[in-house]
């Protein structure tokens, strides 16, 4: 027992020892600014004059001085500027040599110690007193200058100059350090610190030495600091903002017969926020852009459907209300876009908005899906979210018209004409209706999703027969028709690899059948033609990315459609499948980046490979340029053959505001 | 009870009082860096910081951003919004970073231009924070219990404060894992004694010769908490060329102000700003 308390106290002896001057403050006299401190421990460290600081904790809230003799009393008394800021029980304890260096830069800076063999010489002021390395001091001695160099190194309190060898002989300890021109080293001290907050400098980096410990990094930039200072701090609380951007597109078709440039679109993009309240915000964009190579070509060789489509367009992309009823239920009605699923490439769960299609392959993913006007409702519970999502405006899939370089209708033109697309009026009755239930989790996501809707694909409706004998025109109109969808999706994430799943069943979908011409035969008055049938029909994708190498990201998916009740009549195979394979990498922290993929479609056996890359010249200003190759089979029958001679490559240049 | 016995039991006490009076200024270098860990958050906090990200060549980019973050029971929630530059405003990421190190974070990304929400996968936290010079790992803080401390020095003063000078390199048995998470091989900060905040710092890059230095050179107490309003990270070729550096700049923020439970949600990372 005895033994144990004695190395308990040895040890405690130890930590005392340590912190000899350590005292309490026992009281405090506010009028005659002083403290009363009771030492703990019996050395003389608390002597006249000394500074002895006052903590709270860790941290120092006042110092003060030793006030007349201590004598052999454990009570010393500490004259303080700022009393109130003392309080009883807190830690009073004296400066160490460093501290006090630390405190006081004034004085004389004097050589301390010369190492002749390598030239050098040791003063006795560091960083603390605003010494760095590289810096030029002289030494000054008998009334004259002596020697000058250059600081090598330097630690808080003491540095290291480098004098020239053949006149550190004539240096002694105890000569004074000054500047150049025989100035105080304070005065250093006090440049740096104005050039370092007065410049507009964006050096960041001075020359040092090797084994400077990178300590010229250590300084702050001021010149980056100045730059921030002068940001507005307005975007924050402002009412509204208004930003978008400016782009120019250019497209060469290399693969066509008569190789030429395909577009030169300019594009103007314009989005406006209003903040309200808190609890209220809206949000309008709008795309405007035009293609002057029809004007450029001339518009007479070009169908009115072409430059309809190409030429010109002014599209709502956003013009929204939302707000919150309750924390828990939200709503955003208007012109919007609701994206749900996983895939990034097929369109499973994610049923909302219909789809741009005029240029396979090339519509950027960002402009792919067309807002429609709607409500959407969220209540959240919480990691589970719900939405029901009315959308009162019919609007199908965008797809390139009678004869553009995209009409994926072509080949059945010949015996085909086609009218008016009929697309359902925006009535009551013709809501469409989604119910999606989301829930979270750690380390994934799962959600269901129902919908009652149209088919954003059109179904081909004969409207009018005509033949006479020999020649047969069947004119046929776009309809679309109600469907049936549930849809689940999920993901899960394994390190740096998400899987990602998505499934859907689709009741009632209008499909093409194959055998137009086998039926006008064996009937040829037309009246018992059938252009199309209704199926069901089941997507489902499995995909991973992989994000495990820095600034590479790796997606793949593999997609399939089976038609359940399959009849060999139809367009559409049994099983369509497409594999997508994308790869993209970003430089220069993300200024530049590289993207790769490449798509397979069972359909056709075909591919389409596309390679994009975008460089930030300016903070607001992108360029990118890439090309798209498609390589489909063109045999009889083959619909997407068409697309063999529209390779493109094209360069972009965007300016944002 | 005895007089000797008495005389015992005193020493004992007054022995053990001085231990604990004594303890904190006997800290060990793990236990700097577990209080280190522990300052600079209050339950809740929204603030605006502006980020600069310079080139070698002086190219810089900036961006600005608001972060609303809250502790939960095991975990602590950030949504981060971008207000600027105009090409990123309001994008949007949403991190959940659970305590318990075996659960792997939680993140979504959301892009205003897709107008989606993506999961975004990735253990690794030596990726850069949103291209900067700061690593995730450098934003959400490493794993104490991955790390060996050691003082370089019980005392080494930094802008006139004085600091201890601890050195971290990761436990032999973690090493490889902890390398490929964070990315370090070997770090050094100097923490301030009178706050615990780390105000220095180098971290030595683990394959290659890259050696990056932060420093804080502007430090303000915010309702009571000490907060580094400015920091800067230097991305160093062996400690001596330049490559870029990034200066993390904050402009407001306050703490413990009461945030919803929902703003971590999907849904107010696509209501944007």
């Amino acid at each position: 027992m005895n033994g144990i308390l004695s190395i308990i106290l040895l040890t405690a002896i130890g930590f005392l020892s340590k912190e000899a001057e350590a005292g309490t403050v026992v009281q405090v006299k506010n009028s005659s600014q002083t403290a009363v401190v009771r030492k703990l421990s019996t050395e003389p460290g608390f002597r006249q004059g000394n500074t002895i600081c006052f903590y709270k904790g860790f941290s120092i809230k006042t110092c003060g001085q030793v006030k007349g003799k201590v004598r052999g009393t454990s009570k010393v008394l500490v004259k303080v500027r700022h009393p109130r800021k003392v309080r009883r029980g807190y830690l009073a304890k004296g400066l160490t040599s460093y501290q006090r260096n630390m405190i006081s830069c004034n004085g004389a800076v004097r050589i301390q110690r010369i190492i002749r063999a390598n030239s050098f010489v040791t003063i006795n002021r560091g960083r603390q007193c605003g010494l760095r390395s590289g810096q030029r001091l002289c030494f000054y001695g008998n009334n004259r200058k002596q020697a000058c160099g250059r600081i090598a190194k330097t630690s808080a309190y003491k540095s290291m100059v480098k004098v020239n060898s053949n006149r550190i002989r004539l240096l002694e300890a105890g000569y004074v350090a000054r500047t150049e021109n025989n100035q105080n080293i304070q005065s250093i001290q006090r440049q740096s610190q104005q050039r370092q907050f007065q410049s507009g400098s964006q050096q960041v980096v001075r020359k040092g030495n090797k084994g400077d410990f990178g300590e010229k990094f250590f300084s702050i930039n001021r010149g980056m600091a100045s730059v921030l200072k002068e940001e507005k701090n307005s975007f924050d609380t402002k009412p509204y903002y208004l930003g978008g951007y400016i782009k120019e597109d250019f497209a060469y078709a290399y693969e066509k017969e008569d190789k030429e440039l395909t577009k030169i679109k300019t594009t103007l993009n314009l989005g406006l926020d209003l903040n309200f309240s808190p609890k209220l915000k809206g949000r309008f964009e709008v795309n405007y852009w035009y293609d002057h190579i029809y004007a450029h070509k001339g518009e007479e060789n070009y169908s009115k459907e072409t430059l309809d489509a190409y030429q010109r367009d002014l599209d709502l992309r956003d013009g929204y209300i939302e707000g919150e009823f309750t924390p828990k239920l939200k709503f955003k009605v208007g012109r919007q876009i609701v994206a749900w699923g996983e895939s990034e490439f097929s369109q499973i769960s994610d049923i909302v908005n219909p789809r741009d299609q005029l240029e396979l392959g090339l519509v950027d993913v960002e402009d792919s899906r067309l807002a429609v006007t709607a409500s959407k409702f969220t209540l959240t519970k919480g990691s589970l979210e719900t939405n029901l999502v009315t959308v009162h405006e019919m609007r199908p899939n965008r797809i390139a018209p009678r004869g553009s370089d995209f009409d994926p209708l072509g080949p059945i033109r010949d015996i085909v004409e086609f009218g008016p697309r009929r697309i359902p009026e925006n009535s009551i009755d013709n809501t469409e209706l989604f119910l999606r239930f989301s829930k979270v989790f750690n380390g994934g996501q799962m959600a269901l999703v129902l919908g009652d809707h149209f088919d954003d694909e059109a179904n081909p409706a004969i409207s009018e027969f005509n033949s006479d004998g020999e020649v047969s025109v069947v004119t046929v109109n776009e309809e679309y028709e109600r469907i049936q969808t549930v849809a689940i999706s999920g993901n899960y994430a394994l390190d740096d690899v998400l899987l990602k799943g998505e499934t859907s069943l689709s009741k009632g979908r209008y499909l093409q059948r194959n055998d137009l011409l086998v039926q006008i035969n064996d009937d040829p008055s037309g009246e018992s033609l059938i252009i199309s049938e209704g199926k069901d029909t089941v997507r489902a994708m499995l995909g991973t990315e992989y994000s495990g190498i820095q600034d590479l990201t790796f997606v793949f998916e593999a997609t399939n459609e089976r038609i359940l009740d399959y009849s060999e009549d139809l367009v559409q195979n049994h099983d369509e499948g497409r594999l997508n394979t994308l790869a993209s990498y970003d430089m220069l922290k993300g200024d530049l980046e590289f993207t790769a993929s490449w798509t397979h479609l069972s359909r056709g056996n075909g591919e389409v490979y596309r390679g994009t890359m975008g460089y930030k010249i300016k903070e607001n200003i992108e360029v990118g340029a890439g090309a798209i190759d498609y390589d489909f089979d063109a045999g009889e029958g083959s619909t997407l053959g068409v697309y063999n001679d529209q390779d493109r490559a094209f360069v972009n240049l965007k300016m944002s505001f | 009870m005895s007089k000797r016995m008495w005389n015992v039991t005193v020493i004992a006490a007054t022995a053990l009082t001085v231990l604990i009076a004594g303890q904190s200024y006997g800290m060990s270098a793990k236990e700097v860096m577990r209080r280190s860990n522990k300052t600079g958050l209050g339950k809740t906090s929204i603030a605006t910081t502006l980020m600069m990200v310079m080139d070698a060549d002086g190219t810089k980019t900036t961006k600005t951003m608001k972060v609303y973050k809250k502790k939960f029971s095991g975990q602590t929630k950030s949504l981060t919004q971008f207000l600027a530059p105009a090409d990123i405003r309001n994008t949007s990421y949403l991190n959940f970073d659970f305590n318990n190190d075996s659960r792997q974070d939680d993140s979504w990304l959301y892009l205003p231009s897709l107008r989606k929400t993506k999961r975004i996968v990735g253990s690794d936290k030596s990726r850069p924070f949103m291209d900067s010079d700061f690593s995730y790992a450098d934003i959400n803080g490493m794993e104490l219990e991955d790390w060996d401390y050691k003082f370089v020095s019980k005392s080494d003063p930094v802008d006139g404060y004085d600091c201890w000078q601890i050195q971290a390199t990761p436990k032999r048995g973690k090493k490889s894992r902890v390398i490929e998470s964070t990315g370090y091989r070997k770090t050094m900060v100097w923490v301030r004694k009178d706050n615990f905040i780390p105000v220095k710092g180098k971290y030595w890059v683990a394959g290659s010769r890259k050696i990056k230095f932060m420093t804080v050179s502007k430090l303000k107490k915010i309702q009571g908490i000490w907060t580094a309003m400015e920091t800067q990270m230097v991305t160093t070729k062996g400690g001596r060329k330049m490559l870029h550096s990034t200066l993390n700049q904050v402009k407001s923020i306050r703490y413990n102000t009461k945030i919803k439970n929902n703003q971590f949600t999907k849904v107010s990372m696509e209501a944007g700003i």
